[in-house]
This record gives structure tokens, sequence and C-alpha cells, in this order.
């Protein structure tokens, strides 16, 4: 892993654990964004899991605290990890990441809160934050293995293209014109 | 004339209901997708359930010979060797970042390979590589907030390839769809019935992933306007 990874993932996990005391399922969901830079940079599997799975444990708050359930067993998971990662454990730290993302998977079977779609709409939504950031549609499809057209369908209905890239409207019109004349 | 598309404005199309613009536009125009891009867009959604019914759309399409397929190894090969370019162009903490995926990189190699240079694209960073490299430059250092570094060696070896190459998105092509009558059949008794029409196509195209803004909408609502009028 490399060095500024590390250090970024951990000061986010550090974070993760506070917020969850706090249960501030916004804050969390706000702190997924913060690793989105090395998931575009780096575009390794730890900042990547790292980002999906805070988004994915900020809508697992939500929807314990909209139904009055207290889910503790979180943030001992979370403190585990950090640990691991604090004394350079990448593969127990890896293993925790997966025991996690089974955690989020059993709360839905217990609660039935459809976490299986959290997760996945948490790909796509780190997906299209890290094409807002560069990344191609596809790559960052690729990247986070959800589909494009689940991609396009979000993004479409975001401000990202509002940002003009490219050349202008008209000269693209003119060029269509000028294939299909 | 030969058209290469991508996966997205395929997939914009087919979720606006669209697809059969491409049966409709004239004859002489042939439209195609490489390999990779039938695997997106046909092969993947039927193995699920979602985006299922879109997919047979298109193998329709393929199946009736009004979209062909490409899988030709030699454009796969050019389009690894300028793929392994196109992600070495910017840099940001001594990493390349790797900003775009084979497939989008073999649809470009396609219509160089074929001599087109004609390509249909909404994907709007692989579109800036080629157009503005240095506003998609910009657009990562405010976005990363980091110093993103640019080698124009390289950018100028994806520039020599892909210098001929032009591209439109799903966008345009209703548009010209709009303007040669394709659509009239929707034309309903309503204020500003054509303007209403061609509005809701291109915020269709746009709300299903067309990398198109607001702004650009109104430009091309507006030039059609005018062309029709002028």
């Amino acid at each position: 892993m490399q060095d500024t990874v590390r250090k970024d993932i951990l000061n986010v996990l550090e974070q993760a654990i506070t917020i969850w005391e706090a249960q501030d399922y916004q804050a969390l969901g706000e702190l997924s964004n913060h690793v989105i830079h090395d998931a575009s940079i780096f575009q390794d599997d730890d900042s990547v899991s790292v980002a999906v799975m805070v988004y994915a444990l900020s809508k697992v708050l939500q929807r314990c605290r909209e139904q009055g359930v207290v889910y503790a067993n979180m943030g001992a998971l979370l403190q585990q990890m950090h640990d691991s990662l604090a004394a350079d454990k990448e593969d127990a730290y890896r293993g925790q990441m997966r025991t996690i993302l089974d955690e989020i998977k059993k709360v839905d079977d217990k609660l039935k809160l459809y976490i299986t779609e959290v997760l996945e709409k948490a790909r796509v939504k780190k997906a299209s934050k890290m094409h807002e950031h560069g990344i191609s549609l596809a790559r960052t499809a690729e990247l986070l293995g959800v589909s494009q057209w689940e991609l396009q369908d979000y993004i479409g209905k975001t401000r990202i293209h509002e940002e003009h890239l490219g050349v202008s409207a008209q000269a693209r019109l003119l060029r269509a014109r000028k294939w299909f004349a | 004339m030969s058209l290469i598309f991508d996966a997205g404005p395929i997939i914009s199309l087919t979720t606006n209901n669209l697809l059969w613009i491409l049966e409709a536009l004239p004859a002489k125009t042939t439209f195609s997708i490489v390999s990779s891009v039938k695997r997106e867009v046909v092969d993947r959604p039927l193995a699920t359930k979602k985006f299922k019914f879109e997919a047979l759309q298109v193998e329709r399409l393929i199946e009736q010979g009004k979209l062909l397929v490409i899988d030709e190894p030699a454009f796969k090969s050019k389009a690894l060797q300028f793929l392994d370019i196109a992600n070495t162009v910017f840099w940001a903490h001594q990493a390349p970042i790797k900003i775009i995926q084979l497939g989008e990189m073999e649809s470009v190699a396609a219509a160089v390979g074929l001599g087109t240079h004609r390509v249909v694209m909404d994907e709007r960073i692989t579109r800036s590589l080629i157009e503005t490299p240095e506003q998609l430059q910009r657009l990562m250092e405010q976005r990363l907030h980091t110093k993103v570094h640019m080698d124009t060696g390289r950018l100028e070896e994806f520039r020599a390839f892909t210098r001929h190459v032009e591209i439109i998105r799903s966008a345009e092509l209703v548009a010209i769809a709009y303007e040669k009558g394709l659509l009239d059949k929707f034309l309903v008794k309503v204020p500003n019935a054509r303007k209403e029409l061609l509005e809701s196509v291109l915020w269709g195209v746009k709300l299903n992933g067309c990398s198109i803004s607001e702004q650009e909408i109104a430009e091309l609502v507006r030039l059609e306007l005018k062309n029709a009028t002028g």
C-alpha cells in the first residue's frame, strides 16, 4: 500500500470511529469523499473499498436510526481495522475490511434494510465521484464493478455535466450536419 | 460513411427509446461498435435482470445488421498501445492517473484504423483528452486539490494518433434526427410544439448520461430553431 494512501485511510478511519460513536450519518457520508482523491489518483482497491465501506456505513446508520435500531458492533470493527493498518498488518486490515462488508450484509438479513442494494448504490455513488474528478465513465465503472448502464443513469441526474469540457455544441452540430448532409 | 459508437450513446439512446433512429437515418451510413462495447451494452446486461430488455433491443439491431460489431485484433492491439499512452499523460504524486478504459480507446482505434475518424461518444473525459487536454488537466487539479503534471511527450504521441478523430454525442445525433423530420410523429398540439419536442429528446439523453450541459441544450435548441426559420 502506498504510504500516502495508508496515512489517508488511517485518518479516515479515525474520523469514522468518532463519527460512528456520535451516530452522525451525514458526516459519515461526507467523510467517504475524503478518500476519493486517492482512489482517483492511485486507483487502488484499498482507497476504493474504504470509500464504498464508509458510504455504506452512513446508509446503515441512517436506516438504523430511522427504524430505532442500535447497531453497536461496527465501531469495534472500525477500531480493529485502524489498529491493524497502524501496525502495518495489511493482510489483517484487508481481512477485517471483508468482515465489515459481510457484517453490513448481515444487517440486511436481520433488519431487512436492503443493505445489498445500499452497497451497490455506494459503488455507483463513489464511481460518479471519481468520474467527477476526471476519470472516464467506463474506467470508474470498471474500478467499482458497476455497469455503465447503472452509472450513466445515476450521473445523468447529477450536475457533473454542467461543467463544460471539449469543443462547443455548435461545432459538434456543424460536424454532425456535415456527416449527415 | 461509417460511425463508431462508444457504449455511452447506445445506452443513452436505448434508455430513451430512441435506438430506432439508427434504423431511420440514411442507409448510406453504417453504424458500428467494437466487441468490448458489445460486451458492455449487450452481453453483460443480458446476464442480469436490470437493463436486460434494453440489451435485447441492441442485440436485435446487431442481428438485423443495422449495428455492426468490429472484432479486429489489429485495432485491439493499437488500442492497448494507445491506452498505455493515454493513461500516462497525467501524473499526480509521482503516479500516472489512469483516466480511460480499453473499450473507449478501442472505439477510437477502430475509427482511426478504418479511416473514418468519426466517433459518437457521450463520455466527456475521453473526448476532452482528445480535444482539450489542457481543460482536463485544469479540471483534475481543481477536483483533486493537487498539482497534476501533464507529460507533453506522451500527449503529443496520443495527439498524433487521434489528430483526425472527430466526435459527436447522442445529443447531436438526435438533433440531426429532429432536423430530418424523423421525430415529427411525436409532434403534438402544445404551444411551441417543435421546440418542446427537441428539448424533450435532448433532456432525455442528458438525464440518461449524455455529457451535455443545460447551457449547451439551450444552444442546440436555439441553433435548430434558427436553422428552421432561416
